[in-house]
């Protein structure tokens, strides 16, 4: 039965591994929302082609818009008119033009023909203006011919005392500022707002802090950089101009700037913007909210830009699509990056392409909520899987109970010596399972053993039963026989005859004995026995009735009381007295020991003799189980069955052991004792 | 008149030994093979002692039915069951009911003839009630063997034949011990084995003590057999 088995892993850890097939849900939901997530972003990509589209039928054949004579002041075909491209990287403003590098070719040559004051030879004076816009600033790289730099100097409260550059713009409601930004030590440049000489700072003289420049010294002359925000120039008109010095605190020899000459006030040839096109497309913006539209003119200068302020997308991408769109004249396919989204499409007029259409839209508000959806389903998913592998592991637990409740059930519903206790199963009995019937089937079984081994049992009944009438018949009618005929008396066949009814007449008496020992234990009156007392008297008589053992008793005078009757102890000595002189040699030794250990009696009889076989030392206490070879005299195997049945009624225990030196055969019982 | 016997078995062989043998001792013997046929025939020819079996035919518990009317009618009439059935709860059945005493097959038929004639001279020894010169007294244990009768301090004990006989055996030489072979012929049985002497001497010490919870004068010689303690 106990066959050590190695443990594999119960149903609890199985269906618990089992579970973890549940860790694909969240899996599966993350990539059905990755899934979802494409296709929102490919949604908002066809609907910003639809919208940039929509947006550039509005300004189809407008050419107007694009021209001078069409609302713009100037002729747009004027070589220096310069307008703000975007900036792709963020700029540093160290006076150093290589982050401009690819905006250089857009750069204006602004010399001679733009000098607005002065009489210098303006050969040796002059300047390139190249204009960048991002993150809602403009920026200008000035590089200036000059042959003398003059920084200012702080004894010099006047701003046109040194080198500086000039900057005029109209106001939310047309009124003219003027700004000057003048070099200083180490790079730096401050600007002020001043009046209209351009020579001191207005109000209490603090400087401009949302204008920033840097300027460095050239081969040439200087660099500056600088930029400042859109938001003050609300019009999108701006004018710059460069104002050269030759000593310190000397007077301004030239003007060079980008408006015409003679016409100080007109500010358009630096072109920010176009009011008509921006106004049509205010509108638009205000339709796709989130949405930056861009308006792009055929030499890829910006000509408007409204709406939100989403950043900008990648440069590559924003290079394919303005290319696209202007070159090939196709709405190219949108592109989706990072944190944003952008469609481009031409702005056609008949045959030719007069510029392009680009809107942007941030695309962390759609992945956003995609992101907070999944999350809220990725925990919901993740608490719901818990929940199912907490119910799974209740379940499996539940199930594990149940079986080893029913399995412990079954094991202890037959005793070791095979005997049914119960013939039906309380665990799962009333189940309507499968454990149930698990439950029922071995109960059904039970019941199937408990009246197969309650027949074994009737057997030495019913076998005496049986055999008494024949063997009643057969006896008397030999008794008859002999009193018919005396003479028949000493006939030797009815002798054996005789003998064979008296043999077998002893053996139906003791199948009856070990058949009837059962019931009569249970009515048996318990005395207190001293085995002290006992044993030595009994091992005593013994010793007398046989001459041919040598006999030994060991054991002290103490007394030693088990509850017990007395005649069932002799019943139970005499079986094994008997063994054991059928088991030793003539002339051999038994002994029989008592001690006690652990609140038992110890009783040890112990023979020389051929020692006990381990095959059989498991089963010698079952009935019909003897050590003689078969074809000797029948034996039943019932003494030690009845030893045992005694011991078991007393809640004592037997074992065989065989014994080495000198070889022979112990048997050792363990009796209670009394209390 | 020779007494007559009734004798109530179903297996045919064993009925037709037991007549013979028995008529041979010069009894008269009416046997009978079911209940009631025994029944009718006693209520026509009345015997002076039965000797019947337990299981008859398909009535496993027939002998005791049959035991149970015959007493009704006849108090005091010997009765002897002969039977298979040797487990404690049938013995006790059986003398309960009011039988003399219970042999087990295979039987002895001298000791049957024998048990038979103890029984009628009971019978007529309790009949006659006159004073019998029979009585043993050990200590305060008295025996009427002619009645079958014990007493213990003068109260009364119900005993078998058997058990009176191995008692009888015991107490033949109080205080020396009486060993399990003597014992054994006093029980006057087919086979006898220890543990059926052992079973006399329970069931004896139980109806002693019945009569007097401080009984304790059957002491075991282990191994040997038992002695009747003297005072």
């Amino acid at each position: 039965m106990s066959t050590s088995r190695r443990r594999r892993p119960g149903i609890v850890a199985k269906l618990m591994l089992l579970s973890l097939v549940l860790l694909t849900i969240p899996w599966l939901a993350q990539r059905y929302f990755r899934e979802l997530e494409a296709f929102v972003l490919a949604g908002q990509r066809s609907a910003l082609e639809l919208a940039a589209q929509a947006v550039a039928t509005l300004l189809q054949g407008r050419d107007e818009l694009f021209e001078a004579s069409g609302g713009l002041p100037i002729d747009l075909s004027d070589a220096h008119r310069c307008s703000p491209l975007p900036l792709a990287a963020p700029v540093q403003l160290d006076g150093n033009g290589r982050d401009w590098s690819l905006l250089g070719e857009h750069g204006c040559r602004f010399g001679r023909e733009h000098l607005l004051a002065g009489d210098a030879s303006p050969e040796a004076f002059a300047f390139d203006l190249t204009l960048g816009q991002r993150a809602g600033h403009l920026y200008a790289l000035f590089e200036v011919w000059d042959d003398v730099v003059v920084e200012r100097h702080l004894r010099f409260r006047n701003l046109d005392a040194s080198d500086h550059l000039r900057l005029t713009l109209p106001d939310a409601d047309g009124v003219i500022r003027r700004f000057v930004l003048t070099p200083e030590d180490a790079g730096a440049m401050t600007a002020y707002e001043v009046g209209d000489d351009f020579r001191y700072a207005l109000g209490d003289g603090l400087p401009e802090t949302r204008i920033r420049g840097h300027w460095s010294e050239t081969p040439r002359g200087y660099a500056v950089e600088m930029r400042l925000p859109l938001s003050l120039i609300p019009r999108r008109e701006i004018g710059f101009a460069v104002a050269d010095v030759d000593r310190l605190a000397g007077p301004v020899r030239n003007v060079v700037g980008t408006f015409p000459p003679g016409e100080a006030e007109r500010l358009e040839l630096v072109l920010l913007d176009t009011h008509e096109i921006r106004e049509v497309m205010q509108s638009q913006a205000t339709n796709l909210p989130g949405a930056k539209i861009t308006v792009i003119d055929a030499q890829e200068r910006v000509r408007t830009e409204v709406g939100a302020d989403v950043g900008l997308i990648e440069r590559a991408p924003r290079e394919r699509l303005l290319r696209t769109a202007l070159v090939d004249a196709a709405p190219p396919p949108a592109f989706s990056g990072e944190r944003i989204t952008a469609a481009s499409a031409p702005i056609r007029s008949g045959d030719r392409v007069i510029g392009a259409i680009l809107i942007e839209q941030s695309n962390l508000e759609i992945l956003g909520m995609q992101r907070d959806a999944l999350e809220r389903a990725l925990a919901a998913i993740l608490v719901a899987c818990v929940g199912v592998a907490a119910v799974l592991w209740l379940f499996a637990g539940r199930l594990a109970w149940r079986i080893h409740r029913l399995r412990d059930d079954a094991a202890g519903a037959i005793d070791e010596a095979g005997r049914v206790r119960r013939a039906s199963l309380a665990a799962g009995r009333d189940a309507g399972d499968e454990i149930g019937d698990l439950s029922r089937a071995i109960s059904g079984l039970l019941g199937r053993l408990s009246r197969y081994t309650g027949f074994l049992e009737e057997i030495p009944r019913t076998l005496r039963h049986e055999l008494s009438n024949p063997l009643n018949s057969l006896s008397t009618s030999l008794q008859n026989l002999v009193a018919e005929q005396p003479d028949l008396e000493k006939n030797k066949y009815l002798n054996s005859a005789e003998r064979g009814v008296a043999r077998i007449g002893a053996i139906v008496e003791s199948l009856t004995d070990a058949a009837n020992l059962e019931q009569a234990l249970r009515d048996d009156e318990r005395e207190r026995v001293d085995l002290a007392r006992l044993l030595p008297q009994y091992v005593e008589n013994v010793a007398a009735a046989c001459p041919e053992r040598r006999f030994r008793y060991i054991g002290s005078d103490d007394a030693v009381v088990i509850s017990a009757s007395g005649f069932r102890i002799e019943q139970m000595l005499d079986k094994l007295l008997d063994n054991a002189v059928e088991f030793s040699p003539d002339g051999g030794a038994i002994a029989v020991s008592l001690d006690c250990v652990n609140e038992a009696a110890r009783v040890r009889v112990s023979n020389d003799g051929e020692p006990i076989s381990t095959e059989i030392r498991e089963r010698i206490f079952d009935s019909m189980v003897s050590r003689r070879p078969a074809g000797e005299r029948a034996h039943l195997g019932i003494g030690l069955y009845v030893v045992r049945l005694i011991l078991d009624h007393l809640g004592g225990s037997v074992v065989a052991i065989p014994r080495r030196d000198p070889p022979g055969t112990t048997f050792e019982l363990t009796i209670p004792l009394d209390r | 008149m020779s007494p007559t016997i009734a004798l109530v078995e179903d297996d045919p062989d064993q009925r037709e030994n037991c007549s013979d043998a028995l008529a041979a001792h010069g009894y008269r013997v009416t046997a009978y093979a079911a209940r009631e046929e025994a029944i009718a025939g006693f209520d026509r020819d009345p015997p002076d002692l039965s000797i019947l079996d337990v299981i008859l035919g398909d009535e496993v518990n027939g002998g005791f039915d049959l035991c149970r009317d015959l007493l009704a009618r006849v108090p005091d009439h010997p009765v002897i069951f002969l039977t298979t059935r040797v487990d404690e709860i049938s013995q006790v059945s059986g003398l309960t009911l009011g039988a003399w005493d219970y042999l087990s097959k295979p039987v002895s038929l001298r000791v049957l003839a024998e048990k038979v004639a103890t029984l009628l001279r009971l019978a007529e020894g309790r009949a006659a009630r006159e004073p019998v010169e029979s009585i043993v007294a050990v200590g305060d244990l008295t025996l009427d063997g002619d009645r079958m009768q014990v007493r213990w301090r003068g109260r009364r004990l119900d005993l078998t034949l058997t058990e009176f006989r191995v008692l009888e055996a015991l107490v033949r030489r109080p205080g020396r011990v009486a060993t399990y072979e003597a014992l054994m012929e006093s029980a006057q049985q087919g086979v006898v084995t220890r543990n059926t002497v052992n079973t006399h001497i329970l069931h004896l010490r139980k109806k002693l003590k019945a009569v007097d919870p401080e009984f304790d004068r059957i002491a075991n010689e282990y191994a040997l057999g038992y002695r009747w303690v003297d005072e």
